[in-house]
């Protein structure tokens, strides 16, 4: 390419630049074909760069000058780059008239009147923005005031207009300028009409609740102050009216202000025709009122003479004639009122004077008097009917007003004259025309006969107790007749009233009487009666006091018996307790003695005289502490009354043969002479018992032989002397007395103490015992021995010379049968403490048949050998004897290791009876040892078991028990069984 | 079973039956010197086991024990055939009540001695029943004897009566079996 074309080219291009789109580079220039193509091209680019700006000329003038908003660049024609531009213009003119034709569619619908259009602010999604924002904004706040004014204008022109709804505002708001002043026009408006029907209403409303007092008071022009001022008239008039017609009505009709009328100014037709009627009303009202006024207060005065006189029609006159009818009742009522109060006051009167009175003269005097003058009667007289000494009755005068006794007898009988009649009739009798002399009523200036005469009988439940009679110079009134009438009745009563006060009087002063006399005799009875109390009271006292006197004894009885059951049982206590001591202390002291005596005897030759000496000491000194023992006991024991008494046949030889055996060495010993002498025809026996009396007689001669040092002891045994007094009952009532006297020549007894020597511990001389030794108790236990028999022991005795002991005793113990001695020898001891039951049970069975039987099994039995192993001896032996009855050699253990022993020390034994429960090695245990020797393996054991507990035979057998039976033992059963174990 | 220092072998036996060991002293004491063997027993029910395992020739026996006393004991002895006839010689301290030496002697006592007794009246009892019981003993062995020879004879008789048929055999046979 060369420079020329380049400079055109750069040239063209300046130009291009500079806005020329005219510019070419002609084709000629071109100086091959290459540059003819770019010059070509050149030229394309330039014109179509024209041609575009022509475009965008073009449609800048349809769309902003034409408002042809809907022209657009065709894209078509515009390839490349050029195509956003294109797309960026077309889209210009579409978001510059979319807003636009917005605006146009709400304004032609607001012209078109159509106020509820607005514009949207954003348009296919997207708000506007600037200028368009604000225009939407402006154009629909334009359309809500125009909407609201509207609205506003409509309601208010609504409300006023057609519905009456007065005092509606419009009420627009954000308006201005011509906007406010409408609205502001409208409203002066609406208010204007408001006040002024609201002020015509509330007059006429007034006016027709009755008030005529207000007026219209509003501004107004035109009609409506033509409206105005008519009203006010016509309230005007209308509130004169019914002032007047109020005040006429007012005074008439509520103040009775009669005379009133109306008046009325400026008014015709009908309110001048109403009034007038109104008036006459009025009047007509006060001239009927004013006449029955009058009347009625003349009658208030009590003046019933009036009449009203008035004319009136219709209600008016029927009142009239009501108040004149009523006038005259009233007069009539006011008569009989008075007539009635004067009959019932002068009733109370006299029935008041009646009331309290006793005497019947002083009453009769007192209703002439009284009545007489009130019945406006001249004479008056009371006949009283009394009863006579003789049963008549008569009726006398017995008061009497105004009369003059005639010089006649005035007392009638009944049926007799007109006073007689009226009591005989009951029935008052009335004479009008009296005839002359009939009766005369006197005064002091002259007399006159009276013109009307009453007779009256005075009656009581029908029976007559007087009449009284009154005459009058006039007639006697209906109302004088009524009251008398009914004063009779009253005066009957007070009369019987009297009468009857009378009779209780006196009996009232008779009882009285009486109840006196009875009080003096009470007075003396109750005299009486009081002395009797008294001895009654002293006697209950005394009687209390025996009673308590009686309780105290029996308290005391009662006392007396506790303390004598406690004594009792004390004494058994005690006796008790003495025996059993007594029991405890021989018990060691019986082998003392026995060791004494063997030492003492020195069988053995070894012991030296000394030593024998001593033995012989603790010996004897033993023998005295065992009799003190049995001296004690016996004591104890008869003082507990447990002293038995055996009672038999007693010879007397023998008790002779017992004394020479039992004292006669002794004496011989002291050198002394005994004697047993039987006196007389004695008895050859006597029954009693025979240990007590050989205790009795020991005593006395072994004390005769130890207190006698030379001479003799006797004993002398014979019937006592018949006659002689004992002071013993079972003595003195017994068939036969034995006497047993002891007779010695001894030391003797002091008289003084003779009453001594049978209390227990008691010697004649407190040296006695040392020299003569012995305790004393003897003499006691043989007076109470002898006493138990039935008898007695007296002394006698000389100090130095010797003592007589002599017992007597009754031939029978007195307390028993005499015919029974003979069973009492034999009587048979009962037998006790023998074995019966013990809590083991007993191995064998009570046996039926002590005989042993011969069985087969017992046979085969015979001659075996038997080994028992128990530690129940009692059953053991019972069992042995059984076994040994049989034929049975029966070795024993009492205990296991005893069998063991004897079972091994024993090859012949045939058979084991084992007892299951032993202490410290039982049974199984014992089997066990016997089973561990294997010689014995084979050994028959049968256990014996008190009880099978369950499980006891399983553990014997595992022990090696080869069988097992149950205690107690049936013996035939066991027989049999052992019977199968032996060979 | 305490047996005194001076026991005679083979002797016949005497059982004494006291509670008090200071008694049974003094009955050892008494016999002292008689050909016996004492026997103690402190109790009824040991007495019984004595009787079970031993002859004797007496018994003395203590009434009053605790537990089984002397006349409970007597009863049992008495009911046993092999004992029944052993003389019981019964020693109270209780003298005063009859019908206790009645009890004794229902209960089978030949004696009923109450303390303090004389020992020497009781060592006369006891020598004469032992002196019985020995009479007895060697009767009873006489008897056995006798009866042996009896037998004896008897066996010779007819051993002789078998000879006399002819039968020598048969005799020697009878006599061999009795040896």
């Amino acid at each position: 390419m060369d420079s020329a074309l380049l400079t055109l080219l750069a040239d063209a291009l300046g130009r291009v630049q500079q806005g020329d789109f005219q510019v070419r580079i002609p084709q000629a220039t071109a100086s091959d074909q290459e540059e003819e193509g770019v010059i070509d091209r050149f030229n394309q680019v330039v014109e179509q760069l024209g041609r575009r700006n022509q475009d965008l000329i073009r449609i800048a003038q349809i769309v902003g000058r034409e408002g042809e908003l809907t022209e657009r660049l065709p894209i078509n024609d515009y390839p490349g780059e050029w195509a956003g531009g294109v797309q960026a213009v077309n889209s210009l003119i579409d978001d510059l008239g979319r807003p636009t034709t917005e605006i146009a569619r709400v304004i032609v619908a607001v012209a078109d009147g159509d106020l509820s259009q607005k514009m949207a602010l954003e348009i296919d999604g997207q708000p506007m923005r600037g200028e368009f924002l604000r225009i939407g904004r402006t154009v629909n706040t334009m359309v809500d005031q125009l909407s609201s004014f509207a609205d506003e204008v409509t309601r208010v022109a609504r409300e006023v207009g057609t519905e009456g709804k007065l005092g509606g505002q419009a009420k627009v708001t954000g308006v201005s300028g011509t906007w406010r002043d409408l609205t502001y026009n409208v409203n002066f408006m609406a208010s204007n009409l408001t006040a002024q029907v609201r002020n015509i209403a509330s007059v006429a409303t007034a006016v027709a609740k009755g008030d005529l007092s207000q007026k219209i008071t509003i501004d107004a022009q035109g009609e409506i102050l033509e409206l105005k001022s008519t009203m006010n008239t016509m309230v005007d008039q209308l509130s004169s009216f019914g002032d007047e017609v109020t005040r006429v009505a007012r005074e008439v009709g509520s103040e009775g202000k009669l005379g009133g009328q109306a008046q009325v100014r400026g008014v015709s037709g009908t309110w001048k025709d109403l009034t007038e009627n109104v008036n006459q009303l009025a009047s007509t009202l006060t001239t009927q009122l004013r006449a029955i006024a009058r009347v009625s207060t003349a009658v208030t005065r009590g003046d019933l003479t009036q009449r009203i006189t008035v004319a009136a029609q219709g209600e008016v006159a029927e009142l009239k004639d009501n108040i004149n009818q009523m006038i005259v009742t009233l007069r009539e009522t006011t008569k009989k009122n008075a007539e009635q109060d004067w009959l019932n006051s002068n009733m109370a009167r006299v029935s008041g004077l009646l009331q309290g009175q006793r005497d019947l003269n002083e009453v009769c005097r007192m209703i002439m008097d009284e009545v007489t003058p009130l019945v406006d009667a001249q004479v008056g007289a009371f006949f009283l009917q009394q009863e006579g000494q003789d049963g008549t009755v008569r009726l006398r005068l017995t008061g009497s007003y105004g009369y003059v006794p005639e010089g006649y007898s005035v007392d009638f009988a009944p049926g007799e004259g007109l006073v007689g009649q009226a009591v005989a009739a009951r029935r008052t009798i009335r004479i009008t025309q009296t005839p002359p002399g009939y009766l005369t009523v006197r005064s002091g200036l002259g007399s006159a006969p009276p013109a009307d005469v009453v007779v009256l009988p005075v009656l009581f439940e029908g029976q007559p107790l007087g009449v009284i009679e009154f005459g009058s110079l006039s007639t006697f009134s209906e109302l004088h007749l009524t009251f008398l009438d009914r004063l009779v009745a009253t005066i009957g009563v007070a009369l019987n009233t009297i009468r009857a006060n009378q009779r209780t009087e006196e009996l009232l002063s008779q009882s009285q009487r009486l109840a006196l006399e009875l009080q003096e005799q009470s007075g003396e009875m109750s005299r009486t009666n009081l002395e009797l109390e008294e001895k009654a009271a002293l006697l209950s006292e005394q009687n209390r006091n025996i009673e308590i006197k009686n309780q105290e004894i029996e308290m005391a009885r009662l006392g007396l018996e506790e303390k004598a059951q406690q004594l009792a049982l004390a004494s058994q206590y005690k006796s008790e307790f003495l025996a059993n001591m007594s029991h405890e202390l021989r018990t060691p002291l019986n082998s003392l003695l026995l060791l004494a005596r063997l030492l003492a005897d020195n069988t053995e030759r070894n012991l030296s005289e000394k030593q024998i000496e001593f033995a012989r000491t603790i010996h004897n000194a033993g023998s005295d502490l065992l009799s003190l023992i049995d001296d004690i006991l016996d004591l104890s024991k008869i003082e507990a009354g447990r002293m038995d008494v055996e009672a038999s046949n007693v010879e007397l030889s023998e008790i002779s043969e017992y004394v020479e055996r039992a004292f006669r060495p002794q004496a011989e010993e002291k050198g002394l002479k005994l004697r047993v002498d039987t006196i007389g025809e004695t008895m050859p026996m006597v029954y009693t018992d025979a240990q007590r009396l050989q205790q009795i007689l020991r005593n006395l001669l072994s004390n005769a032989v130890k207190f006698t040092d030379s001479g003799s002891v006797t004993l002398t045994i014979g019937n006592a002397a018949p006659a002689e007094p004992f002071g013993v009952p079972t003595l003195d009532s017994a068939a036969k007395v034995v006497a047993f006297a002891v007779h010695d020549t001894g030391i003797g007894v002091p008289a003084e103490k003779l009453s001594l020597i049978f209390d227990e511990f008691q010697q004649a001389d407190g040296t006695t015992s040392r020299k003569y030794g012995g305790t004393g108790l003897g003499l006691s236990i043989s007076r109470k021995l002898a006493q138990l028999l039935g008898g007695t022991i007296l002394v006698e005795s000389t100090l130095n010379e010797g003592s007589t002991f002599t017992l007597y005793l009754p031939d029978v113990l007195p307390g028993l049968p005499a015919n029974r001695p003979a069973q009492f020898a034999t009587r048979p001891a009962p037998l006790q403490g023998m074995p019966v039951t013990r809590p083991n049970p007993a191995i064998l069975r009570p046996v039926s048949r002590p005989e042993p039987v011969q069985t087969p099994s017992t046979r085969r039995l015979d001659g075996a050998c038997v080994l028992i192993v128990d530690d129940d001896v009692r059953n053991v032996f019972a069992l042995t004897s059984a076994l040994e009855l049989h034929g049975m050699t029966v070795l024993y253990a009492d205990n296991g290791a005893e069998g063991v022993r004897l079972t091994t020390e024993h090859p012949e034994v045939d058979i084991v009876l084992m007892d299951a429960m032993m202490p410290d090695m039982d049974g199984n245990e014992t089997t066990q040892a016997i089973r561990r020797m294997p010689e014995f393996a084979d050994l028959p054991i049968v256990f014996l078991t008190a009880k099978a507990m369950p499980g006891d035979r399983e553990k014997a057998i595992a022990a090696g028990a080869s069988d097992y039976i149950t205690k107690p033992v049936d013996l035939d059963d066991l027989l049999e069984l052992m019977a199968g174990w032996v060979q | 079973m305490t047996a005194t220092n001076d026991r005679v072998p083979g002797a016949p036996k005497v059982l004494m039956v006291d509670d008090r060991r200071e008694n049974l002293v003094a009955l050892a004491a008494i016999l002292q010197g008689l050909p016996v063997e004492p026997v103690t027993a402190a109790s009824g029910e040991e007495a019984l086991k004595r009787l079970l395992v031993d002859d004797f020739a007496v018994i003395l026996l203590d009434a009053q024990m605790p537990g089984m006393d002397g006349f409970e004991t007597a009863a049992h002895i008495k009911q046993r055939e092999r004992t029944r006839h052993v003389p019981i010689i019964f020693l109270t301290a209780v003298d005063r009540d009859a019908h206790l030496a009645f009890r004794g002697y229902a209960a089978g006592a030949v004696d009923y001695l109450t303390k303090p007794f004389d020992p020497w009246a009781l060592r006369a009892k006891v020598s004469v029943f032992v002196d019985l019981w020995t009479k007895n003993r060697q009767l009873s062995e006489q008897a056995a004897t006798a009866a042996r020879y009896a037998a004896l004879a008897a066996t010779v008789e007819e051993a002789l009566g078998h000879l006399d048929q002819g039968s020598p055999e048969k005799a020697a046979a009878v006599l061999r079996s009795v040896g």
